[in-house]
């Protein structure tokens, strides 16, 4: 399984929608926190509920619809599964590879 | 003998809809076996149970002697290769790239062997080029090179020549023997193009609704489909006789049939059966490519046609 996370690693830094969903994050805080400058007084369970919960939430579909996505649309997962891999452990690896996107951002 | 992959009454049914059907192969080690069918046969179905995308309804397989039920057949999957329906790429990333990770789903400690891959299949000179961008032969030759990492013994290739020019279909073609040449690589591949088959394939299997129709080498096709004619006499004993005598080689089919393969002057034979008192009824020159073998096989009434 340390091989299969380690080629989706290797993936994920060559895809653009990773660096996109970076760049969202960056411009969804700086969006927050200038609301928060001009509305009222910034609170972490407002942070919690509004970015967190609901923008990143959308970030992260986006991200996972498109990453996990394309292992179906462009076969990537059948390699995998020829070459002698597990189902439950390439979908561990995406789970594990989102987890680290969503820390990340 | 020893077989690379063996199915064992295989089946693989989708609700009433029997793809596989008791399918029943057995791929030699160091063979090109061609699986030859009309769309819709059951070809890429086959191919992709024995590669573990799908499980089989009923039967079993064995690859290199493991069962298919046997916990050590993803062990085994490691030694093969396999390249369904489409390439599977990346298309945002390069060519050896697409290895790369490739390489790395493998678990190979270096990166070794990688540009010889890619020199093999004739993708040199465009590392910096994004997969999306290339054309469609390019595209199955990296698909090859993938299937190439982990150096297997045994690999699958479903319709390889699909859409590629005529240069593309002898490179791949070239490859392919090639590589069963140097590398001792045993093929299992699919195909429409019957004649490029009949060029590199060591055996075939005929595959009609699910089931093999009659599985052949390349010897037993060309005695098959050897240019002879067929001969339908009132006398055979005499007949066998004069052919003897004339030193023709002859296959004796029946009481009447005699099939004869050298070149014959049919009028000088005529002449030398009569004064035996026997009498030529009928006669027929016959030779058979591969593509009226498998009509003849498969029904020539039937509308469907292989491409």
């Amino acid at each position: 399984m340390i091989q299969l996370f380690n080629a989706t690693f290797y993936k994920l830094k060559k895809e653009k929608i990773f660096i996109l969903v970076i760049l969202m994050s960056f411009g969804l805080a700086l969006f927050e926190v200038y609301r928060y400058r001009t509305h009222g007084i910034i609170t972490i369970d407002r942070i919690a509920t509004e970015y967190m919960a609901i923008y990143f939430g959308i970030v992260m579909a986006f991200f996972v619809t498109i990453f996990v996505g394309k292992e179906y649309t462009e076969g990537g997962i059948r390699n995998k599964i020829i070459w002698g891999s597990k189902r439950s452990h390439i979908y561990l690896t995406n789970l594990m590879i989102s987890i680290f996107v969503r820390i990340t951002c | 003998m020893e077989y690379i992959l063996e199915t064992h009454n295989l089946e693989k049914r989708y609700q009433n809809f029997k793809a596989l059907n008791h399918l029943n192969i057995h791929i030699k080690k160091g063979a090109i076996y061609g699986l030859i069918g009309k769309n819709g046969a059951g070809k890429t179905t086959l191919m992709r149970v024995v590669c573990g995308l799908q499980k089989p309804t009923n039967g079993t397989y064995t690859i290199y002697g493991i069962s298919n039920k046997n916990h050590q057949m993803n062990q085994v999957r490691k030694r093969m290769g396999a390249m369904i329906e489409a390439p599977s790429i990346y298309l945002d990333m390069t060519a050896r790239e697409n290895l790369i990770e490739q390489y790395k789903v493998v678990g190979l400690p270096s990166f070794d062997g990688l540009d010889e891959i890619l020199k093999l299949v004739g993708l040199t000179g465009i590392e910096k080029k994004k997969a999306k961008t290339f054309s469609l032969g390019m595209k199955q030759r990296l698909g090859i090179a993938i299937t190439l990492v982990g150096n297997p013994d045994f690999l699958i290739l479903d319709e390889p020549i699909n859409g590629l020019d005529p240069s593309g279909i002898i490179e791949i073609r070239e490859l392919i023997v090639k590589l069963n040449t140097e590398k001792a690589i045993t093929f299992l591949l699919s195909s429409h193009y019957l004649d490029e088959l009949s060029k590199i394939a060591t055996d075939y299997g005929f595959v009609n609704h699910g089931e093999i129709i009659k599985e052949i080498t390349r010897k037993e096709l060309e005695q098959n489909c050897q240019k002879r004619v067929e001969i339908n006499v009132s006398n055979m004993k005499e007949c066998v006789k004069c052919l003897e005598e004339m030193k023709i080689t002859y296959e004796v089919i029946s009481q009447t049939q005699v099939n004869i393969y050298d070149k014959v002057n049919i009028s000088e034979l005529a002449i030398k059966l009569s004064n035996r008192n026997c009498i030529i009824n009928a006669f027929q020159e016959k030779q058979e490519s591969l593509e009226n073998y498998y009509i003849n096989l498969m029904g020539g009434n039937e509308n469907d046609s292989i491409i």
